[in-house]
């Protein structure tokens, strides 16, 4: 199922909750909102499910609105965080229920149950209530009581945060095996953002109600639209100092108050002409700076081993930043190293709006 | 709606109207005949003592005021005191009281009313009439001598259950450290009491006194088990006055034009109250809108 | 030292203000068991005698009934205000908790108004249409009147307990495919079986309390337990030991039905806290 959302809107009194939101997910696509607390995320998909009226906007299921629908009506599977499994029903019986209310027959409910139960490996556990199962049982037992009913759409609000770190992981690949195989459209809600990036076909980011940038993994890692997306995704996050970008001899440098760097006119996204100078914040991962060579003088700040690798905090002056490099480097606190950022890795956004000055998709 | 449906049914037909009915027939001479023959506003002005008036109306009124004005403070003083003083106890001590002071509400009326009346029996073989007589004291007649002091007890612990239980749950969420603060301090049993636990108690304080205030001002089961009004009509206040005029003397016209005013009171009273108050902070909003 | 004078004062007068309280309710037990002459505190015998009605009919001025046909009026009185409390207050109840409508607020406190006016005022009017209806004089009738006098509260208790359930039950049911009575039918109910029991008692217990509108309502040969005590307590010679053993078998199964449905009562906003202990 394609699912469109147009200029979505919805507000809770002064509160926009989610503000002219335009997304459009393709059929059998993984899709991942992605966003703080309080972004909106779940907002838009309560919306999408049908227990929200959009304020303004509207939600397309195949090209036809279904605002009119009841969430009963719109053919959709969900997990909950909390997973909502009924306690008074059998494990068998929560799975078994969406088909009870359908009007299925007996015989093929208990058939199909058999068979998600097996496809979710949980037929052991079937008569059992949900108080007696763990957690990754119950998980277990919601999402295949989304998907006995094979819906055309599958939403998941946040379905791994209530499990343990080491089940969480397991769980990741196992959820975004299961969807590629039965090839569900599937939007699927975290503040996560390694979920995220690990098992979405695409990545919506919101923040304060609004879509940051929309795109996949690699792009939003790589080409972050803005200073938000460029802070939320990656960890550690980026580094940001303030800077100018100066435009002399048909050549750009970055200036900042410690080093001054050369940027390829190339990877701009609009031509900067003539003579000019303008105000830029300057943007650099942890994990791509290098450090050992280059004309940059910094001083070693805290060193945080972290097994393969170590977290910098460097100091250029006033400012520290930290870099992510490989523990055999064996550096100390106290100790002056040189730097370098690679001027394919940098990033460079307007102060105001925070929008990134550098081109997106094109190889670096 | 299918939800709401039958309550509102139910609510129209038991209280809407019947206060319409009631103001209806307060403009009757209904009597056991039950003819409706509208008489204008002569009950009323029998009520304001216009032209035939009605002699007991000034007693009736006074007796309310003070029954009213006696058994509020009963009420919330006392119920402040056994809350405070129950809450500073061993906490099994606290319960054990608590349930000895809450066993009135959980009574039933003719219970409680059968406990008044023997307890203060005129003669020896009432509780505290046996008790004097054991003594050697001589007995008193209490339900003549002190009749609405009696009547006013007998409601006001009856409050008092209610005001307690609700006082001592706001006691309890009062955090400890404020109170052992104000001990290490230096604050004496009454100081904690006065500077910290009740001006924290104001809200429940003020709920329970609009509330009680109501409840008191429309009781007569109490009273009319206890005394019946009596004697000598010392004890009859409004309300129990309009159930004898509806139905022992059979003037359900009359009776009806007492409870319009004592509706009207109530109306206003409520108003206020809720002017006051308001319940919106009360009300979360719902999460699914279809 | 101040301390411990502090902490005897609090219980001195706790002691001084329950003294006469205890000595009623003890009275009271010594009455009900108590044989031979009374005329001091202390009974002479202890023994059963008081409780004679158990299998003897009673006699009031020139009527006679038993307890067991006033205890099983009472009884259905009881039960079926109590039927009629719960079905209405947990359909509201659902409502109010979770449906957003125009006009919620205004329900929910047009609920508390009702509740703070005593509607025992409203009983003349209640005579009448009782009988316009037919339904005066008739147990199940007067039931009914009885019972909406509890529905105002009786929906904020329902609603206390559906408001505990958390949204996404109600959510992921409604994905399923249920209808918003299916959620309640199928799903909510079952989840809120201790609010259905303190939603019935409370319909239950001021029914079986109720003296008022039984004694105004239903004619003096149908006799409940409140109005069986009433009379008896109205006749020339009064048996105090024989009243409190029969008051003692009135009064005991609410006092026990009581200390479940505190906790419930305390879910109520107004009310809020914690309950007894």
């Amino acid at each position: 199922m394609r699912v469109t959302l147009e200029e979505l809107c919805k507000y809770f009194g002064p509160v926009k909750a989610v503000d002219g939101l335009s997304l459009d997910i393709q059929d059998k696509e993984f899709v991942a909102l992605l966003g703080p607390s309080g972004c909106g995320k779940t907002t838009t998909l309560l919306t999408i499910a049908g227990f929200y009226k959009p304020t303004s906007g509207a939600v397309l299921f195949d090209g036809k609105r279904v605002d009119h629908l009841a969430p009963r009506e719109r053919n959709i599977g969900m997990v909950f965080q909390s997973y909502a499994l009924y306690p008074h029903m059998s494990a068998f019986d929560n799975i078994a229920f969406p088909l009870k209310l359908k009007g299925v027959a007996r015989r093929l409910r208990e058939r199909k149950v058999k068979e998600v139960a097996a496809l979710l490996r949980i037929g052991e556990i079937l008569s059992r209530k949900p108080s007696e199962l763990s957690g990754g049982q119950q998980q277990r037992v919601a999402l295949a009581r989304a998907l006995v009913k094979e819906p055309g759409l599958l939403l998941l609000d946040e379905p791994l945060s209530n499990l343990d770190a080491k089940l969480r992981i397991t769980m990741r690949a196992e959820l975004k095996r299961l969807q590629k195989d039965l090839g569900i459209t599937t939007i699927f809600v975290t503040h996560d953002q390694v979920e995220a990036m690990t098992m979405a076909d695409r990545i919506a980011l919101l923040n304060e109600g609004r879509l940051q940038q929309v795109g996949t993994p690699v792009e939003l890692y790589r080409y972050p639209a803005n200073t938000f997306v460029a802070g939320f995704i990656g960890t550690p996050p980026m580094n940001f100092l303030p800077g100018r970008l100066v435009s002399a001899e048909d050549k750009l440098t970055v200036v900042t108050e410690h080093f001054t760097l050369p940027i390829p006119a190339r990877r701009l996204r609009q031509p900067f002409p003539g003579e000019k100078e303008i105000e830029v914040i300057f943007g650099i991962r942890p994990e791509d700076i290098v450090l050992g060579q280059g004309a940059i003088q910094g001083e070693v700040y805290v060193v945080e081993p972290m097994g393969k690798d170590a977290l910098i905090t460097l100091r250029l002056g006033e400012e520290t930043l930290k870099a992510l490099v490989s523990l055999d480097l064996h550096l100390h606190v106290g100790e002056k190293v040189n730097l370098n950022f690679p001027p394919d890795k940098v990033h460079l956004f307007e102060p105001g709006t925070g929008a990134s000055l550098l081109g997106g998709r094109r190889e670096s | 709606m299918v939800f709401l449906g039958p309550s509102t049914v139910l609510i129209v037909f038991f209280y809407f109207v019947p206060v319409i009915l009631t103001f209806l027939i307060a403009f009757t001479g209904m009597d056991r005949t039950l003819r409706w023959e509208f008489v204008g506003i002569r009950n009323f002005a029998r009520l304001f003592g216009i032209g035939a008036r009605d002699p007991l109306v000034p007693k009736v009124l006074i007796n309310t005021l003070v029954y009213t004005a006696g058994a509020l403070p009963v009420t919330i003083i006392g119920g402040l005191l056994i809350s405070i003083l129950s809450m500073r106890m061993h906490p099994r001590a606290g319960v054990f009281f608590r349930a000895l002071f809450f066993v009135p509400r959980a009574l039933p009326p003719v219970v409680w009313g059968f406990l008044w009346a023997w307890s203060f029996e005129g003669t020896r073989y009432g509780l505290f009439n046996a008790i004097r007589t054991a003594l050697g004291l001589p007995v008193i007649h209490w339900l003549i001598k002190y009749p609405m002091v009696i009547v006013i007890l007998a409601n006001g612990f009856l409050g008092i259950s209610l005001a307690m239980l609700v006082f001592s749950s706001a006691i309890a969420t009062i955090p400890r450290d404020y109170v052992r603060a104000a001990e290490i301090d230096g604050a004496t049993e009454w100081q904690v009491v006065k500077y910290v636990i009740i001006p924290l108690l104001k809200w429940p304080i003020l709920t329970m006194t609009a509330w009680h205030l109501m409840s008191f001002l429309n009781s007569y089961v109490y009273i009319m088990l206890i005394t019946g009004g009596g004697p000598y009509y010392a004890t009859e206040v409004w309300s129990l006055y309009a159930y004898h005029a509806a139905f022992n003397r059979y003037r359900y016209g009359y009776g009806a034009s007492l409870i319009t005013l004592l509706v009207v009171v109530n109306l206003l009273l409520l108003l206020g109250v809720l002017r006051a108050f308001g319940v919106k902070r009360m009300l979360a909003r719902g999460k699914i809108e279809t | 030292m101040r301390r411990y004078v502090e902490r005897t004062l609090i219980y001195l007068m706790m002691a001084l203000i329950s003294a006469p309280f205890l000595s009623m309710y003890i009275g009271f037990f010594l009455r009900a068991f108590g044989e031979g002459s009374l005329l001091g505190i202390v009974p002479q015998r202890w023994g059963f005698s008081n409780f004679q009605f158990l299998w003897k009919p009673i006699a009031w001025g020139l009527g006679r009934t038993t307890m067991w046909a006033a205890l099983g009026n009472t009884v259905l009185f009881a039960v079926t205000s109590g039927v009629v409390v719960t079905v209405i207050c947990m359909l509201a109840g659902y409502a109010l908790s979770r449906i957003e409508f125009p006009g919620r607020n205004f329900y929910l406190t047009l609920q508390l108004m009702l509740h703070a006016v005593p509607g025992q005022i409203l009983l003349i009017a209640i005579f009448f249409l009782l009988l316009y209806v037919g339904l005066l004089h008739r147990l199940p009738g007067v039931a009914l009147a009885r019972a909406s006098l509890e529905i105002p509260l009786g929906i904020w208790i329902a609603k206390g307990f559906f408001d505990g359930i958390p949204w996404d039950v109600e959510r992921s049911a409604m994905v399923d495919g249920c209808t918003r009575f299916q959620v309640w039918y199928m799903i909510f109910l079952p989840l809120v079986r201790p609010g259905i029991a303190a939603v019935f008692i409370w319909g239950f217990l001021f029914a079986w309390h109720d003296f008022i509108y039984v004694y105004t309502l239903l004619p003096g040969t149908i006799k409940v337990m409140s109005t069986l005590i009433q009379s008896l307590l109205a006749t020339e010679v009064i048996d105090y030991g024989y009243l409190a053993a029969l008051s003692l078998i009135y009064a005991l199964p609410p006092l026990v039905l009581f200390v479940f449905l505190q906790r419930a009562l305390l879910k109520v906003p107004v009310f809020g806290g914690k309950g007894l202990g």
